[in-house]
């Protein structure tokens, strides 16, 4: 028996016009091969991460290098010989650790401040109704656009005349009046919490220092760690304000001391420039790696929407 | 608030109040030295410990306390302002001619000229020729004591020389020397630019104008220091030509082109005439070249050797408490430690010439053919009779800087003729002398 095709068999399908049929759209991922794909992707992350990389690899190959090698045109890549000392010489002969600890204290304490005024001040502008309130934001997110060199010869002045040159108040003080920056970073967050929690601690007879210790700062965390973070940067690197305002050498910050490293008209020691460079980044570098999801978190609350 | 929070807060404030009233100042005006003599340089780190050796010394035998402030060399003048602003600057400190006068001229500096004339400690007569005429002011105060003579020469690459068939540059050598060495420098490698100019002062107005003085023509200014006319004659504009033709064909750098690595490329062999002052010795020699290199003086025109003088200095506080150990100190400065600290590490001669052996010392033990170079070339330049100075000293010296940024260095970069480049700069320094 031979099979048959039955008439009511339908008819091999036969290609449309062309006009007659909405063109499909085919995703990228489809028209491009997986593996292609998955190898420009990486080649791209690899690329972002070598630039990113480079310059801290250059800067330990300095610090690694002779004085005769810094100098070498063209420049190369890897030191001739390894020069390990050069990370104990150049530490030594600016008192390092002295300054580091110099530092490590105004750092913390400018931090301490920038993080209690600016978490208060946006706590006060965001939460709590006032007179006024909107015209005390608009200076404050007005302030951002003033240079704060501008305010460098008044506020010496300032200092001078309290009697206050030569010490670190002038590094310290000026964080614990607020920074509009941190100020807008933290109302802006706050901005983003219900209000429904202030309501009813005030139900619950709450007054607002106690809305602000005991439900804000806990679930402000990521912001707060984020104004930690970057005022801790901030003060960590400042150069200019402990050039102006520091005269005794023991009281130096560390940017101050490794910039007798560099001299415009004798020659710059580099490697030793560098590392104490590779030192000196160190703090800050393992304070972000330790903090980075908060630090993520609280730049992303730039871009929350007010309630 | 719990007692953790309560800990943790009395821990923050014991750590501020520790921070900042533990390094309280006094504010009573005084420098930090508590009694002590105190002075800043803008010196290296191996230079400053040299100073810190020698004024420990003097400090043994005088009893008279030496402390050095630190101060980072690339931001001095912005360390010095803020120092001089907040009445804290050291007894004596570091300063150019240029600084001292203008400070001089807001009455903020003490005037050494009776302390000097007395002849304690330091003799008038010893000062290199011209060097203390730097620091006296249109009023006949004396608004410091100069220190470091500088010289400026050209650093040659001998062996470039000799492969080029040109002479190489020594004591003697002509601007005509200089300018057909590069020329014929070029002509054998097309792809270089022969002359380096690492410092502005070469094809700078102060430099156009010694070439003028050096062939018999007129000086840009009558006095670098209380100028009352400005003169701008056919040999000043036969100069600026001769800089903007060897600009224009590359045979030299122009005045925008940024010398940072330009020792580096000298130590190299990458570059064969590198203008600049003796102090870049420190970091060519650090390199060790690989070839026979030294150092040859500013030229000499048709009808004079005009010389460049420079000296800096030390100035001291109007306010010094103590002026008699002040001088102590700088006159053990002067006399000694100059010389002990400079033969360790050998910057620049010094222009109280008992005080600039050590220096001298410091290159022959650097030793080769390069150092006695630099040393010749410095004594040359400082017992020269016919000098002119590096830089305008008289207050709007300041402003002149944007006058040579508008006329001049457009001139110099072909982009404007030179007539009017150099009438433009004539009318801007005049300007600034009328106010």
């Amino acid at each position: 028996m031979t099979a048959t095709v039955s008439s009511t068999a339908p008819a091999a399908p036969t290609t449309p016009p062309a006009a007659a049929v909405p063109e499909r759209h085919v995703p990228l991922a489809h028209r491009v091969p997986r593996t292609l794909s998955r190898v420009a992707w990486y080649l791209l992350c690899g690329l972002l991460a070598l630039s990113m990389l480079l310059p801290l690899v250059w800067m330990v190959s300095i610090a690694l290098k002779s004085d005769g090698d810094v100098n070498q045109i063209p420049p190369e890549f890897f030191p001739n010989e390894f020069q390990l000392a050069n990370f104990v010489d150049g530490p030594a002969e600016i008192h390092f650790y002295r300054l580091l600890a110099n530092t490590m204290i105004v750092t913390v304490l400018s931090a301490f401040g920038a993080v209690a005024s600016s978490m208060i001040v946006g706590y006060g502008i965001s939460r709590i109704d006032f007179p006024g309130r909107n015209v005390w934001f608009a200076l404050i997110a007005g302030s951002l656009f003033v240079p704060g060199v501008v305010a460098l010869i008044p506020l010496q002045h300032l200092y001078i005349n309290l009697g206050l040159i030569d010490t670190w108040v002038p590094l310290i003080l000026p964080a614990f009046f607020g920074s509009p920056i941190f100020i807008f970073l933290a109302r802006q967050y706050y901005q983003s919490i219900p209000r429904y929690l202030d309501e009813s601690a005030l139900i619950d007879g709450a007054g607002h220092w106690t809305i602000f210790t005991r439900i804000m700062i806990p679930i402000t965390k990521p912001v707060w760690i984020t104004v930690a973070i970057m005022s801790f940067q901030l003060a960590w690197n400042d150069f200019l304000n402990p050039l102006v305002y520091l005269q005794s050498q023991e009281k130096f910050t560390l940017p101050l001391g490794m910039a007798s490293f560099l001299s415009d008209t004798a020659g710059s020691q580099y490697n030793y420039y560098m590392a104490t460079n590779v030192l000196f980044m160190l703090p800050p570098l393992v304070l972000f790696f330790l903090a980075q999801r908060y630090f993520m978190e609280g730049i992303g609350s730039l871009g929350t929407i007010s309630k | 608030m719990s007692r953790k929070n309560l800990a943790a807060l009395a821990a923050v404030t014991v750590v501020a109040t520790a921070a900042l009233t533990a390094c309280g100042s006094s504010d009573d005006g005084s420098s930090s030295g508590g009694g002590a003599v105190t002075y800043m340089t803008w010196e290296t780190n191996a230079t400053n410990a040299a100073f810190d050796k020698t004024m420990q010394a003097f400090s043994d035998s005088s009893k008279i306390g030496v402390e050095r402030e630190e101060a980072p060399n690339a931001d001095y003048a912005q360390k010095l302002a803020s120092l001089i602003l907040a009445k804290k600057a050291p007894d004596f400190f570091w300063c150019t001619a240029a600084q001292g006068q203008n400070l001089a001229a807001e009455g903020l500096l003490y005037d050494w000229s009776d302390k000097l004339s007395s002849g304690d400690g330091l003799e008038e007569s010893k000062f290199s020729p011209g060097s203390l005429d730097l620091w006296r002011t249109p009023d006949g105060e004396l608004a410091g004591i100069p220190t470091l003579a500088n010289t400026y020469g050209f650093f040659y690459n001998a062996e470039a020389f000799t492969k080029a068939g040109v002479p190489v540059p020594k004591i003697g050598w002509t601007w005509d020397d200089l300018f057909s060495s590069i020329e014929k420098l070029k002509e054998k490698d097309p792809k270089s630019t022969p002359l380096v100019t690492q410092w502005p002062l070469l094809d700078a107005t102060a430099g156009v104008s010694a070439y003028s003085v050096a062939h018999g023509g007129e000086p840009l200014v009558d006095s670098f220091i209380g100028a009352t006319s400005v003169t701008a004659d056919q040999k000043l504009r036969e100069g600026a030509q001769r800089f903007v033709d060897a600009i224009a064909a590359k045979e030299m750098t122009g005045p925008t082109y940024d010398a940072t690595t330009s020792m580096a490329a000298f130590s190299n062999g990458n570059i064969p005439l590198l203008f600049g002052g003796q102090w870049l010795n420190q970091m060519i020699s650090q390199d060790a070249p690989e070839f026979d290199w030294g150092y040859a003086p500013w030229p000499a025109g048709t009808e004079s050797s005009v010389q460049p003088i420079e000296t800096n200095g030390v100035c001291s506080p109007a306010t010094i408490e103590d002026p008699d150990a002040v001088w102590q100190a700088i006159a053990y400065l002067e006399t000694t430690g100059f010389n002990e600290s400079m033969k360790t590490v050998p910057v620049a001669p010094i222009a109280y010439l008992p005080g600039t052996e050590g220096y001298y010392e410091g290159l022959r033990a650097q030793g080769g053919k390069a150092a006695e170079s630099i040393e010749a070339t410095a004594k040359y330049e400082l017992a020269a009779e016919d000098k002119f100075l590096t830089s305008f000293l008289d207050p709007w010296a300041v402003k002149e800087a944007d006058v040579e940024k508008t006329s001049w260095t457009p001139m110099l970069d072909g982009k404007k003729s030179v007539d009017v480049g150099v009438d433009e700069t004539v009318a801007g320094i005049e300007g600034l002398i009328d106010q």
